[in-house]
C-alpha cells in the first residue's frame, strides 16, 4: 500500500476540522487541569500558588475522597452490569416477532431522551415514603422507608434511575448487533440440535454478539464513571454523601468549596482510573 | 432464530409490560400536566381529578418556550452537522490513510471522551470569554463541533470498506477528497444518521453547557428553560410537566420515525 | 447606558414587582437602562458566577445573599462602595439597620448594600396545633420538644430539620448555637468556636428531636422547601417570609408563624439579598450605584416589602405608617418583623461556603447518628480551622 508517511499531509488536513475543537476546549482544558492541580487556585482572581503534590495528599488524608470513590465503584458495580442485562433482555425481547415493535421500542428509549431534572422529580415522587414504590414493597412485606433520605437506599434508588434512563440507548445497539447476526447461524445450529432458544443464545447469539457486547461494556463503564445528573437531580449527592461520586465530589470542590486546586487533582485521578480501566479491558479482550 | 407459538404470546404480553413500566414515569407526567392547577399542593398523581388543557399554553409562553425552543433547535442542528463533517474526514483519515502518529493520535482522540463536560467547565469558559464569545452561539456550539465518538464510529465504518473500491477509484484518477465524498459517504448514510440521532438528542438535553455559557433570558435552550421554569420555592409541578412533555417530544419523535436508519446505521460499523 | 443585572427572583408576583419598579427606576433616570436576568435556582449561580468573573464579563449588579460576597471582595472584583455612598447625599447610610452594613463589610470597606432582609421563624399548621390542643406556641426549647411530641402522628412529624452542605443548614442551625449562647467563630474569627457547650448543646437538642421519633429530616439541600409543610406531612418546620405571596394564596394549610423559641437567649438569623457591585467603568458604576440608591430609598422599601413579602432594611420603611398598617393585616409577616430585634448575622469572611459546607457536612454526619454530637464538631473545628489560616 502506500509508504508510511506519505498521506501525512493529507491526513492532517482532513484531520484538522476535528483536531481544532478537540484541542481546544478538551485537550487544553485537561492540560490545564493538571496545571491547576498543582497549585492553589482562585479562579476569581486566576492567581495560582505552587503547593506539588499537596492537593493529592489532601485529598487522601481527608475522608471525602475516599467515600466517593468508593461511592464512584459501588455505582458502576452495580449500574454496568444491571443494566447491560436488562438492555440485552430488552433487545432479545424486542428483536422477535411481535406486534407494535417500532412502538414499543421507542417506548423503552424516551426515557433516554426525557430531561434528568424532570426524570428525578417523578422518581423522587414515585420513591416518596407515601409514594406508589413504598405501597408495592409493601405487598412483599417490606416496611416504608423515606427511601432518598436513607443512607443505605439512596444510592439503590439513583442506579435505578439510571438504568431506567439508560436501558433504551444499549437496548439500541445491542439490537443492531443482533440483526447483524446473520439467520443462517440458527439455521445451522436447529440443525445441529442447538435449536431450543437456551441453546441457541449460548453458542450462536452470546460469541457472534461479543463485539457489540464488549463495545457496550467499555462505553457503559465510561459513561457510569462520568454519571453526574442522577445525584443531581435526586439527592444532591446526599444524604451524608452516601451518593456523591467522583464527579460530583469534584463539583462540589470547585463550586461549594471553591477549591479549584483539589477539584483538578480529583479529576486528574478520576481521568487516570478511567483510563486504567478502559485499557486494561482492551488488554484483557485481545489476549483471550 | 427458532420460536414457539405459544411462547409468542407470553413474548408479547412481556414485551408490553416491560415497555408499560419504562413509559410509566413519562405518563404521570402527561397525567400532571393536565391537572388543573388549584390542586397544585397534591403532588403528582396518574389521574388528576381536574383537567386543565391550558397548561400547555401556559408553561409555552411562560418563560418564552418559542425562543428557547429555536434556540435548541439551532444548535442541537448546527453541533449535529459539523461533528457529521469532521467525523467523517477525521474518521476517513484514521481509517485509511498511513501517515505518522497515526496510532496515537487516535488513542488521544479516543481519550477525549472519558473526563464529563463538568469538570472541564471553568478552563473551556476562560476559552470562550477570550475569545469573546460568552452567551452566544458559538459558545455553545463550536466546543461541540467534534467528538471522538462520530470519529470512532466512521472510522469503524470506513474500514468495513473493501480496499479494492478505493483503488479502483484512485486508479481512475480521483483524489482523496472525490474518493471521500462521492464515493464513501453515500455508502455511508446509515451511519450517518446513526450519528445525527445520537448527537442531536444528546445536544437537545443538554443542561449544564447553556447553563454556564449563556447568561440572558434569549439565549436559554429548553433544557435550562426548565431548570430555571421549576420555581425555586412555589413547585408549579402541572406546568414543569407541560414543559417537560413538549421539551421531549422533538427527541422521541426523531427516534420513533428514524429507529431503523439508526439500528442499520450502527450494525453497519460492525463494531468490532 | 446598560446595566446588567442578575437576579434569583424567578416566582411570578415578584418578579413583575421587580419589573415594575425597574420601569420605575428608569423613568427617573432615562439615561439608564437596566437589563434584569434571571439566573435560576440559587445552588446554579456558583458555577456560572464563577465562569463568568474568571473570564471577565461579570454582570455589573447581581441580587446574592450577602454570605458570599468576602470572596469576590478578596479577589478584588468588587467595587467598595464607601466613597459612592459618601458623594450621594441621598443615600441614608445610617437609616439602614446598622448590621446589614456590618453583613455587607469586609476588612473595613463596604462592598454590598442591602436589597431586602429577611430572618428565620417557625411556619406552623395552625389546624394540626388545635387537634393537639395546643392553645399558645412554644417560646422555649422544652417547649418547642414537648410541642413536637404533641404533633407527632401516623406519618406526621411534628418538626423538620433540614441536612444539606448548602448554606441553608448552617443558617438555620446558627440560631440555635446563638441561643445556647454560643458563636461560630472566635471574636478574631481564626478559629472555630462552635464546638464549645454551647455548639454541643444546640446540636443535641436538634438530635433530641429526632430521636424522640418527632422530627424528619428534609429532602438533602432542599431545606427552604415548603413541599412537605404544605402536604401535611410536618407540622412545623423553620423558614423566612420570602414564601409569603404562595402560603397566603394557596388553601391546602393554615399557616401561622412565630418566633423561634429562646435557648439562653433569643435569636435569629438575618440574611436577605444585597446589591454586589462588579468592578467596570466609573460611569457604569455609578449608574449601577444610582440604581442601588433607588433600591435602599424608603420608597422602594416599603412597596417592594408590601407587594413581595421581604422585610425592608430600613428604619424609617419599617416605621413607616403605611407599612405598620400592612403588617396589622398581615399578622404573618409581624412575627417576622418584630423577631429583627433579636437578628444577628453570619461573620464576614471569604471562606464563608466552605465553612458552611464543611460545618454541614459533619451536622449531618451527627444527626444521621455515625457521630456523638461532640465528635462531629470537634471534627469540623479542625477542619474549619485549617481553612480559616
Amino acid at each position: 500500500m502506500s509508504a508510511h508517511g506519505r498521506d501525512t499531509r493529507t491526513a492532517y488536513l482532513f484531520l484538522l476540522p476535528a483536531l481544532l475543537p478537540l484541542a481546544v476546549f478538551v485537550l487544553y482544558p485537561v492540560v490545564n487541569l493538571l496545571w491547576t492541580s498543582l497549585h492553589r487556585s482562585d479562579i476569581l482572581r486566576n492567581e495560582l500558588t505552587f503547593l506539588g503534590l499537596a492537593n493529592y495528599r489532601a485529598l487522601f488524608a481527608g475522608e471525602d475522597f475516599g467515600r466517593a470513590a468508593w461511592n464512584t465503584l459501588y455505582y458502576v458495580a452495580a449500574t454496568v452490569p444491571l443494566g447491560m442485562a436488562v438492555s440485552l433482555g430488552l433487545a432479545l425481547l424486542l428483536n422477535t416477532e411481535i406486534r407494535g415493535l417500532g412502538l414499543l421500542r421507542t417506548m423503552v428509549f424516551t426515557p433516554v431522551v426525557t430531561s434528568a431534572v424532570a426524570a428525578g422529580i417523578v422518581f423522587v415522587w414515585l420513591l416518596d415514603e407515601r409514594g406508589p414504590a413504598s405501597a408495592l414493597l409493601a405487598l412483599f412485606g417490606v416496611k416504608a422507608q423515606r427511601w432518598l433520605q436513607s443512607e443505605v437506599w439512596a444510592m439503590p434508588a439513583v442506579v435505578l434511575m439510571s438504568v431506567w434512563k439508560q436501558a433504551g440507548y444499549n437496548m439500541v445497539l445491542f439490537l443492531a448487533g443482533l440483526q447483524a447476526i446473520p439467520e443462517t447461524y440458527y439455521e445451522a445450529a436447529a440443525l445441529d440440535g442447538a435449536g431450543s432458544p437456551w441453546r441457541a443464545f449460548r453458542h450462536v447469539t452470546w460469541p457472534l454478539l461479543w463485539p457489540t457486547t464488549f463495545f457496550v461494556l467499555v462505553m457503559s463503564v465510561i459513561q457510569a464513571f462520568r454519571a453526574f445528573e442522577p445525584m443531581y437531580v435526586m439527592t444532591r449527592g446526599g444524604p451524608v454523601g452516601s451518593t456523591t461520586t467522583l464527579v460530583y465530589f469534584i463539583f462540589d470542590r470547585a463550586f461549594k468549596y471553591g477549591d479549584m486546586g483539589q477539584a483538578a487533582a480529583a479529576s486528574v485521578l478520576l481521568a487516570v482510573v478511567v483510563l486504567g480501566i478502559t485499557w486494561v479491558q482492551f488488554r484483557v479482550r485481545r489476549d483471550a | 432464530m427458532v420460536h414457539s407459538q405459544g411462547g409468542r404470546l407470553f413474548r408479547q404480553v412481556l414485551a408490553v409490560s416491560v415497555a408499560v413500566v419504562f413509559i410509566l414515569p413519562l405518563l404521570l407526567m402527561i397525567a400532571t400536566s393536565l391537572r388543573d392547577p388549584r390542586d397544585a399542593a397534591a403532588g403528582l398523581q396518574l389521574l388528576p381529578a381536574r383537567v386543565h388543557v391550558g397548561n400547555y399554553a401556559e408553561a409555552w409562553r411562560a418563560t418564552n418556550f418559542g425562543r428557547q425552543f429555536v434556540n435548541s433547535l439551532l444548535v442541537a442542528l448546527l453541533v449535529t452537522f459539523g461533528q457529521i463533517l469532521t467525523s467523517l474526514l477525521a474518521g476517513y483519515a484514521f481509517a485509511r490513510m498511513e501517515f505518522f502518529g497515526r496510532k496515537t493520535l487516535f488513542t488521544i482522540v479516543l481519550a477525549t471522551m472519558i473526563l464529563p463536560f463538568q469538570i472541564l467547565v471553568i478552563p473551556v469558559f476562560v476559552v470562550l470569554a477570550r475569545l469573546g464569545w460568552v452567551n452566544s452561539y458559538a459558545a455553545l456550539v463550536v466546543p461541540s463541533l467534534a467528538n471522538a465518538f462520530g470519529i470512532f464510529l466512521f472510522a469503524q465504518f470506513f474500514k468495513t470498506i473493501p480496499y479494492e473500491l478505493e483503488e479502483a477509484a484512485m486508479l481512475d484518477g480521483a483524489s482523496r477528497w472525490t474518493l471521500l465524498w462521492k464515493i464513501l459517504v453515500p455508502l455511508a448514510r446509515p451511519a450517518v444518521a446513526t450519528l445525527f440521532m445520537f448527537t442531536f438528542i444528546a445536544e437537545w438535553n443538554d443542561l449544564f453547557k447553556p447553563l454556564v455559557f449563556t447568561s440572558t433570558k434569549n439565549m436559554r435552550t429548553v433544557q435550562l428553560g426548565l431548570t430555571v421554569f421549576q420555581e425555586q420555592f412555589k413547585v408549579e409541578y402541572a406546568l414543569l410537566m407541560a414543559a417537560v412533555v413538549f421539551v421531549t417530544v422533538p427527541s422521541v419523535l426523531l427516534f420513533f420515525l428514524g429507529q431503523k436508519q439508526f439500528v442499520k446505521g450502527i450494525a453497519t460499523t460492525g463494531l468490532k | 447606558m446598560k446595566v446588567t443585572f442578575w437576579h434569583g427572583m424567578e416566582s411570578g408576583v415578584n418578579n413583575q414587582v421587580l419589573e415594575a419598579k425597574i420601569r420605575e427606576f428608569e423613568r427617573r433616570n432615562p439615561k439608564i437602562h437596566i437589563d434584569a436576568q434571571v439566573y435560576g435556582a440559587a445552588d446554579q449561580l456558583g458555577p456560572k458566577l464563577d465562569a463568568a468573573v474568571a473570564g471577565g464579563t461579570p454582570p455589573d449588579l447581581l441580587w446574592w445573599a450577602p454570605a458570599f460576597f468576602p470572596r469576590y471582595a478578596e479577589a478584588g472584583v468588587l467595587r467598595s462602595l464607601d466613597d459612592l455612598m459618601a458623594q450621594d447625599p441621598s443615600f441614608d447610610h445610617g437609616d439602614v439597620y446598622p448590621f446589614l452594613w456590618e453583613l455587607g463589610s469586609y476588612k473595613g470597606r463596604v462592598y454590598t448594600s442591602p436589597f431586602s432582609v429577611n430572618n428565620l421563624a417557625v411556619y406552623y399548621n395552625k389546624k394540626m396545633f388545635r387537634e393537639a390542643g395546643i392553645a399558645e406556641v412554644p417560646r422555649t426549647w422544652p417547649e418547642l420538644r414537648e410541642a413536637a411530641r404533641r404533633l407527632t402522628r401516623d406519618r406526621v412529624f411534628g418538626f423538620e430539620i433540614p441536612i444539606g452542605t448548602a448554606e441553608w443548614t448552617v443558617w438555620t442551625w446558627q440560631c440555635f448555637l446563638w441561643q445556647a449562647g454560643g458563636e461560630l467563630l472566635s471574636p478574631d474569627a481564626r478559629r472555630a468556636a462552635f464546638h464549645h457547650r454551647a455548639g454541643i448543646e444546640a446540636l443535641d437538642f436538634w438530635r433530641a428531636l429526632k430521636d424522640d421519633g418527632s422530627a424528619t429530616f428534609s429532602e438533602t439541600d432542599a431545606g427552604y422547601k415548603t413541599d412537605g409543610f404544605l402536604a401535611g406531612r410536618v407540622a412545623m418546620t423553620i423558614n423566612g417570609p420570602w414564601n409569603y405571596p404562595l402560603l397566603r394564596d394557596q388553601d391546602a394549610v393554615e399557616v401561622g408563624a412565630f418566633p423561634l423559641p429562646s435557648g439562653e437567649r433569643a435569636a435569629t438569623n438575618c440574611g436577605g439579598e444585597s446589591l454586589f457591585l462588579f468592578k467596570s467603568e466609573p460611569a457604569r458604576e455609578r449608574a449601577a450605584f444610582a440604581f442601588m440608591t433607588f433600591v435602599t430609598s424608603a420608597d422602594f422599601q416599603v412597596d417592594w416589602a408590601i407587594q413581595s413579602g421581604y422585610l425592608p432594611v430600613s428604619k424609617s420603611a419599617s416605621q413607616s405608617p403605611t407599612y405598620r398598617a400592612f403588617l396589622e393585616k398581615n399578622p404573618f409577616l409581624a412575627v417576622f418583623d418584630e423577631q429583627m430585634a433579636a437578628g444577628r448575622v453570619r461573620p464576614s469572611i471569604p471562606q464563608y461556603p466552605a465553612l458552611s459546607a464543611t460545618l454541614g457536612k459533619h451536622l449531618e454526619a451527627a444527626l444521621y447518628g455515625r457521630r456523638s454530637s461532640k465528635e462531629a464538631l470537634e471534627r469540623a473545628a479542625v477542619e474549619v480551622d485549617a481553612l480559616l489560616q
